[in-house]
């Protein structure tokens, strides 16, 4: 648990955006494993299985009945404002806030692709595992989202 | 390669995950094309920008109260997890336990004869059920005897008309006992006679549901044989036990009653009609027994099953009829 704690955490505040939230999605993450670890039987890594059950549990709480996508999108822009890089320019900054905007405002089903690839490094075939998914939805889902981010950081490029 | 072509190439460029071919193909594109180039550097970057997000560091003491969350389960959620079991563990366990308790509810009819009769009664049309408490009591005391009638255990409560012809039938029995026991002990119990023994002389054979038919359904043509009435509601063992097997069954019930009116007798029916698999009760004078069996001889095949040595003056005949 301590090796994936930071990062568990960080997949559901990405998604989230609200920290309250993350920490009580990545607690029951680590519940569930230690509920269910005599299941595990090592076929895929413990990693697949973690971010699977990570990625399950932020799109269940986000497609919530009474979780209003704008919710969602101020808490990540609170997030982001949260958290500057003390070493940053303003200008920075605001790239670093709009970014998160950015990402805040996809679909759900972009957001966890570009959470999974960009934010964490997962490979294609691990995104692709744990979201159950075809590896060639993965790569449209993420080049769409990317191009989408792009055109939402249009005046920042300029 | 045209400039719709070249971007959808972007990701995989960007994860560097271009064959040669491809490579080739973009970057040659790239070189003659301003604005994919221009598109291209936008997405360079935007990536770039989504790769410096640094990770979000859980919060401080999250570790150590994540542990203390998994030692201290509410027990509702145990519940539930425990009801709740997984479907590749919980089906096998249904199964199982629908085999066990199929495997016991079957074991426990075959062992069970009561049960066995249960089911089989509504079907014969024998009076076997449980409501018939007159009748069970009378079962009581077959078993117990005479003398034990006190111990017997208490029946339900019988209209008043059943109670006294209950308690008459108690008052002749206890008269029937004392004159039994006053006499000299003959070589074989009477089968009325107050003793365990001799009233399981005249009980069924084993395994077989005989009961004598209840009294309330003594028949109204009784009206003018009091004594013969009192006998039926006796609820005593009989003092003969016959099997007939009639050669024709669907007149034995009108054979039967003109043949227990000739003796003089009175017939119990357990059912509307007598019929196979019918318990019946006939009480006659005794001196009118000859005449009766002579006549159930013509009816059928007439076997005698028990029979106490002596007869009372009313005489009480357990028939079954064959099924």
């Amino acid at each position: 648990m301590l090796t994936y704690q930071h990062r568990i955490f960080s997949i559901a505040l990405r998604m989230l955006g609200d920290r309250g939230d993350a920490e009580e999605v990545a607690q029951e993450v680590f519940l569930r494993v230690h509920r269910s670890i005599g299941r595990f039987r090592g076929e895929a890594k413990l990693s697949t299985w973690l971010y699977a059950i990570t990625s399950r549990l932020c799109l269940n709480r986000m497609r919530a009945p009474g979780r209003g996508r704008r919710a969602g999108e101020q808490a990540l822009g609170r997030v982001a404002n949260g958290h500057p890089n003390p070493g940053a320019t303003l200008e920075a900054g605001e790239i670093q806030a709009a970014l998160h905007r950015a990402i805040a405002e996809l679909d759900e089903e972009r957001r966890i692709v570009v959470v999974l690839r960009d934010l964490h490094g997962l490979a294609y075939e691990e995104i692709a595992a744990a979201l159950e998914l075809p590896l060639n939805t993965v790569r449209s889902r993420l080049h769409r989202a990317r191009m989408e981010l792009k055109e939402r950081l249009e005046r920042f490029w300029s | 390669m045209n400039c719709r072509e070249a971007r959808e190439l972007f990701s995989t460029k960007a994860d560097d995950l271009l064959t040669a071919e491809q490579r080739a193909a973009l970057d040659g594109h790239l070189q003659g094309c301003a604005d994919c180039r221009h598109e291209w550097e936008r997405f360079r970057q935007t990536v770039s920008l989504l790769h410096s997000v640094g990770e979000a560091r859980a919060p401080a003491g999250f570790a150590r109260r994540v542990m203390e969350a998994s030692r201290r389960e509410p027990w509702h959620r145990r519940l539930l997890r425990g009801v709740f079991l997984p479907l590749h563990v919980r089906l096998p366990l249904e199964v199982a336990a629908l085999v066990l308790v199929s495997t016991l509810a079957i074991f426990l009819y075959r062992q069970t004869p009561e049960l066995q009769r249960a089911v089989e009664a509504p079907q014969s049309g024998v009076v076997a059920s449980a409501p018939d408490a007159p009748a069970k009591s009378a079962e009581a005391e077959q078993v117990q005897g005479y003398g034990q009638t006190a111990a017997a255990p208490p029946a339900a409560p019988a209209p008043a008309e059943e109670r006294q012809g209950v308690l008459q039938g108690a008052k002749e029995r206890d008269e029937f006992a004392r004159k039994q026991e006053a006499a000299p002990a003959p070589a074989e119990p009477p089968a009325v006679g107050g003793r365990l023994d001799a009233a399981r002389e005249v009980q069924a054979p084993r395994g077989q549901d005989v009961q004598a038919p209840r009294a309330k359904d003594v028949q109204k043509s009784v009206a003018g044989k009091p004594e013969l009435k009192a006998a039926a509601r006796a609820q005593g063992p009989f003092h003969l036990m016959g099997l007939l097997r009639p050669k024709s069954p669907a007149t034995l019930d009108t054979q039967l009653n003109d043949l227990v009116k000739q003796a003089g007798g009175i017939l119990v029916r357990d059912a509307d009609r007598v019929g196979p698999g019918s318990i019946v009760e006939v009480v006659i004078p005794r001196d009118a027994y000859p005449r009766l069996e002579e006549g159930l001889r013509q009816i059928g095949d007439f076997t005698i099953e028990t029979r106490a040595k002596t007869f009372p003056d009313q005489v009480r005949i357990g028939l079954r009829i064959s099924p």
